[in-house]
């Protein structure tokens, strides 16, 4: 089956048309005329310089941020329509940074991703404890189950997030820079767990990177942001060209297919061949 | 012998560390709290014959017991309880462990709504806690408005500040109408620094329904105040509405707070006390931290007015002095640490 018919059979499961996003309290739209559609069961990836939309484009499809015109659709509704708790079961996002108390214990944190599944005052279901246990397991936190998070290392801590956001048992997965501040090991370990949820759950992921190889070996399409604009989107191999990081990073690269991926090597900064 | 020794200390800790043992500690010394207040004071009874005299009507203190000690502790069981379940549900919904229902002025609002009906509506003391409790929510109102302003974090200072205006403003009101309606208001000095004495079976009722709805509705809060402990971004996105849970959790603490203002008068400090050090103990999760900061606030002001009433007996002090006594330093600590 060649590239363009897989593709068109994908369906989307999410599809921004033509948004612009403002923060509240400020002039400008940090995103600009962007449209961009995620299609089932793909890991994509957005990538770009520093404020060039793409925790704010994560944020408008969390639907934390809200879009001044144009349309956010998950699956055939507007995003605004969907209720607040079919959209939590439905979708998990999870934040740069995200705050939680002192002493609060990982199970406790990874329960209360079974919020959305259950009423609130019902008791907990033997689901509810398998979900939580698989997603320790998942995470390979199990062992840590009773420890507070505030003992953990940043690495533990993230997973211990990440287990919270598969308690869900969302089909679509939305993670804000999921390897910043981590190690190198621990950033790989994470990219495989998302690619194994990716691959056995069929769970659809969106996430920010700051490491453009690390996204082109992880994702099945990037989208380059640049400036608040959808500067391109294709698989990696198409959109991560010389020219794209000339124009969007303004550095002078050479980049070579191999057989572990995508080399890529810098050679300095450079001037854009046309203004975006 | 000696590794038989060591091993049960082991298990001892080990015990400790899960925070249910903790839920045994604190009701074993809630019992005990409530046989000691209803044994000591001026007529001392033997603790043995505790249960006779309350069952036995011969016997010779059996009406002590039963008018005068047993609601005087049932009645600081429920302050106790309120102040310590309100000050938890308050330091969640506003994110900020300096929140406490004297601190932030709810106690004021519900003692301006109290004075109220007991002066201008003498016959209906039935009234009581729920104009206390609409006091109580107006305030509620003033500081969930703050806290849900555009700052992004609601600061200890900030906070603290807000609770200090909104205070000055409501115990200028209570001032007013103690001196303006001197000859029927309650004594203004008991009431401005909370006590339990002469409360008998009649404030108990009035106490009761407000402490029960409350107390209820918190434990069925519980689930929804462990999801405002992440950050409001995760707690919106596990699909709780997050200013609306906030602002439901302020309205129990001030229910609850209503009903304790309503029969001992502003008792503080209870509120930021418990909370903060149970949560010390057995961790921020609400599901251990709601019922054992209920259990240790009851035993705290059952254990404050016996040491207040018989210490210099036959003066009795006011339990809110002695509470703020060691509540004073402890808030000038916690808000010490906080800013620095």
């Amino acid at each position: 089956m060649s590239a363009p018919v897989e593709e068109a059979l994908m369906s989307a499961v999410m599809r921004a048309e033509r948004i612009h996003v403002r923060h509240p309290g400020v002039d400008f739209d940090s995103l600009r005329d962007v449209s961009i559609e995620v299609r089932k069961g793909e890991i994509l990836a957005l990538v770009g310089p520093n404020g060039s939309g793409k925790s704010t484009l994560l944020r408008t499809l969390g639907r934390e941020l809200l879009w001044r015109s144009g349309r956010v659709s998950l699956g055939d509704r507007d995003l605004r329509r969907v209720p607040r708790r079919e959209l939590a079961r439905r979708m998990a996002r999870l934040p740069q940074e995200p705050q939680s108390p002192e002493g609060l214990t990982v199970e406790a944190l990874v329960d209360c991703g079974r919020h959305p599944h259950r009423s609130t005052f019902a008791p907990r279901t033997a689901r509810d404890r398998s979900a939580v246990d698989e997603a320790l397991e998942a995470v390979e936190l199990g062992d840590l189950r009773h420890r507070s998070l505030e003992t953990l290392s940043g690495g533990e801590r993230r997973r211990a997030w990440i287990a919270m956001a598969l308690a869900q048992e969302p089909e679509l997965l939305l993670l804000d820079e999921p390897t910043a501040a981590l190690d190198l090991r621990h950033q790989f370990e994470l990219l495989d767990l998302l690619r194994r949820l990716n691959g056995e759950h069929a769970t659809t992921i969106v996430l920010s990177l700051h490491d453009l190889e690390q996204a082109a070996a992880v994702a099945d399409r990037l989208a380059v942001l640049c400036r608040g604009r959808l500067y391109a989107a294709g698989r990696p191999e198409k959109v991560l060209s010389e020219e794209t990081l000339l124009d969007v990073f303004r550095v002078r690269t050479k980049i070579d297919a191999t057989d572990e991926g995508l080399a890529m090597r810098v050679l300095g900064p450079g001037d854009p061949l046309r203004a975006f | 012998m000696s590794s038989l020794l060591w091993q049960i200390r082991s298990r001892a800790e080990l015990a400790f560390d899960q925070p249910l043992a903790w839920a045994f500690v604190t009701a074993a010394v809630l019992v005990l709290a409530m046989v000691v207040a209803a044994t000591q004071g001026a007529v001392g009874l033997p603790t043995l014959e505790l249960p006779s005299s309350i069952l036995d009507p011969a016997h010779p203190f059996h009406a002590v017991i039963w008018n005068v000690r047993l609601p005087r502790v049932a009645c600081g069981a429920f302050v106790g309880m309120n102040l310590a379940v309100a000050g938890t549900l308050l330091q969640t919904a506003v994110r900020n462990p300096l929140a406490d229902p004297g601190i932030l002025g709810v106690s004021a609002g519900a003692g301006v709504g109290a004075l109220v009906v007991i002066l201008f509506f003498p016959g209906h003391s039935a009234w009581i806690p729920w104009a206390a409790f609409l006091g109580g929510m107006a305030t509620v109102g003033i500081i969930v408005a703050f806290a849900a302003s555009r700052a992004r974090e609601t600061g200890p200072l900030r906070i603290v500040l807000s609770g200090v205006a909104l205070q000055a403003i409501l115990f200028a009101g209570i001032a007013l109408l103690s001196f303006a309606f001197a000859d029927r208001a309650p004594s203004f000095a008991a009431f401005m620094v909370g006590s339990l004495n002469g409360l008998g079976w009649n404030e108990l009722r009035l106490l009761l329904a407000p402490s029960l709805v409350g107390l209820a509705a918190g434990l069925l809060a519980i689930r929804t105040l462990n999801l405002l402990l992440l950050d409001d971004g995760s707690a919106s996105g596990l699909g709780v509405a997050v200013a609306r849970a906030r602002f439901g959790a302020a309205c129990i603490a001030a229910l609850l707070t209503a009903g304790a203002v309503s029969v001992a008068g502003l008792v503080g400090f209870v509120g930021l006390v418990v909370p903060n050090g149970m949560r010390l103990l057995v961790g921020p999760d609400h599901r251990i931290l709601l019922p054992v900061s209920a259990l240790a606030g009851a035993a705290l002001v059952i254990a404050a007015d016996t040491v207040a009433r018989t210490s210099l007996a036959p003066l009795e002090l006011p339990v809110g002095a002695l509470l703020s006594l060691v509540g004073g330093p402890y808030f000038l600590y916690l808000l010490w640490r906080k800013l620095s």
